[in-house]
């Protein structure tokens, strides 16, 4: 298998609290010639957005001291940020979905995820 | 759990201060038995009870050694085993993206260990290429092995690890497993089995597990939770298992339970008629669960009118509740009259499902709220309706005088 990217240079956000996951991403996305920075949980992901700019922002749902849709409220809400956010989550659901596509999310990946589609997507998605 | 390392030692020392303690009291018992019976003097009561306080005290301080020293030992133990679990990341990485060679020789538990979890974490032709790794591996023979443990917590933790790597060829040992005297284990191997399946192709082998599945699913007798949550984890494979069991005739209430509700929750229509067949059932739980189905699915087709009708009158609360949810997908010329019915009903959570399937089915359904909301022959219906409409933000000026925002 190979992994191809377009090396769109973008600074990514990743806020997961699994450290396998989001070290993969990290694999995935880097190669490509994307900066990414991972935060573990709520507060230390609003914290990494106030401190600088992300051209994207991946974001896991169920996050050890809330949730993940509180960052994706406070990016569009409080910073009025219009950046891509790619909301990863454990549930097909469609709820789930719905209430993360009604605060803005661009796009909805179920878990487990294929890597490359992921890659394509945040090419797509920054390019 | 503040524990994950070295079960054995702090077994043997709880059991010691137990035993410590048993000891000092049952001497204190015993002093004190004598000294009742004036067998012995008072000093040697005080010596024994200072001596049973120091053992005490003793345990005590053994006890906290012990965990403070467990955290000061586990702490940095725990972030080398992570360290270890992220280099077989990186390194499994570059084995699936052709960027390292495969490893050879025998793989330690941290390479077993982050080869599963990256497993968990892959979908499509990237997780089929790393199952295929990992039996070329065979790294799932150790967990087969231990399926045959006679500790369960061993064939738990093996069933756990298979549930990850969803190696095709775990299927058949798991499906035995899903016959395990433990109602436990049989869960996790039915999970198992839901979420290799959901990444099998969808061919003749596929229709075939699925077959054996539904057997097994009917013979592990879990309770409908546990059977609901396998099922919503086959994924994509979950329609082939329901068509599967819906065939059989008679298959026990809590599974039929479980399919509907997975029908419902993964929006499968092309099980609406398996759905509208049970509204009849004679299983209260099974009509609830066949009767959210359709409300989930947002269809009430015309074979669904009279059985909804029927079951907004049946003698279970829940079951009206949801015959008066899955209403407001009926055609509304037939949905409002019954609905504006059951508006009257002695259940407060059957007059709101009313009252907000009503509110979904446009001008017809509200402009009955807004009449319901004036002079329904009924106050608690009248109030309902009301309140349904202040909740959904919608304002008539022909409300009545005594309508306000506590209505």
């Amino acid at each position: 298998l190979r992994l191809e990217s377009k090396k769109a240079m973008s600074a990514i956000l990743v806020v997961d609290d699994d450290p396998i996951s989001a070290r993969l991403l990290e694999l995935t996305l880097t190669p490509g010639g994307h900066q990414v920075e991972v935060a573990r949980d709520v507060s230390s992901g609003q914290r990494a957005l106030l401190a600088g700019h992300h051209d994207l922002l991946i974001l896991d749902i169920f996050l050890p001291d809330g949730s993940g849709l509180e960052i994706l409220r406070f990016l569009r809400e409080d910073l009025k940020q219009a950046i891509p956010v790619i909301v990863l989550s454990g549930h097909r659901q469609e709820d789930f979905a719905d209430r993360a596509t009604k605060l803005g999310a661009t796009q909805y990946v179920t878990k487990p995820f294929s890597l490359r589609d992921l890659l394509a997507e945040v090419d797509r998605l920054t390019g | 759990m503040w524990r994950r390392f070295a079960d054995i030692p702090y077994t043997l020392l709880v059991f010691g201060i137990f035993m410590l303690e048993l000891v000092g009291l049952g001497t204190l018992i015993w002093t004190f038995a004598l000294r009742t019976g004036q067998l012995v003097p008072d000093v040697f009561v005080e010596q024994t009870l200072i001596a049973a306080t120091a053992i005490t005290a003793l345990g005590l301080l053994l006890l906290t050694a012990y965990i403070l020293a467990y955290h000061v030992l586990s702490v940095p133990r725990e972030r080398r085993r992570q360290q270890r679990l992220e280099t077989w990341t990186d390194r499994w990485f570059g084995v699936l993206f052709s960027t390292e060679p495969t490893p050879t020789g025998r793989l330690g538990a941290d390479a077993t260990a982050a080869a599963f979890e990256i497993r968990e974490r892959l979908k499509g032709s990237e997780g089929k290429e790393f199952s295929r790794l990992l039996e070329e591996l065979r790294l799932g023979e150790p967990l087969l092995d231990r399926l045959r443990s006679f500790r369960l917590t061993t064939r738990l933790s093996a069933l756990d690890g298979l549930a990850k790597a969803r190696l095709p060829g775990s299927i058949g040992p798991l499906m035995r497993a899903m016959l395990d005297p433990n109602p436990v284990a049989r869960f996790m191997a039915g999970r198992a089995v839901a979420r290799t399946m959901s990444e099998m192709p969808p061919d003749a082998r596929r229709d075939e597990v699925a077959l054996t599945f539904a057997r097994a699913l009917e013979l592990a007798a879990l309770p409908p939770g546990a059977s609901g949550e396998i099922l919503l984890l086959l994924e994509d494979a979950a329609p082939v298992v329901l068509a599967a069991l819906f065939l059989d005739g008679r298959l026990p209430a809590p599974l039929v339970r479980a399919a509907l509700d997975v029908v419902g929750r993964h929006r499968l229509r092309e099980f609406t008629d398996e759905a509208v067949s049970r509204i009849t059932y004679r299983d209260r739980e099974v009509r609830a669960a066949a009767l959210r189905a359709l409300a989930r699915l947002g269809i009430a087709p015309p074979q669904a009118s009279d059985p909804i009708v029927i079951a907004l009158n049946d003698d279970t609360e829940f079951v009206r509740v949801q015959a008066a949810r899955a209403a407001a997908y009926l055609p509304p010329e037939v949905a409002v009259p019954v609905l504006q019915g059951s508006m009257g009903d002695s259940s407060w959570w059957v007059r709101r499902a009313s009252a907000e399937s009503l509110l979904k089915l446009g001008p017809k359904g509200i402009g009955t709220l807004w009449a319901a909301a004036n002079k329904h022959p009924d106050v608690f219906a009248g109030d309902m309706a009301a309140q349904v409409l202040l909740d959904a933000g919608i304002k008539a000026p022909q409300f009545g005088s005594g309508l306000s925002e506590t209505a």
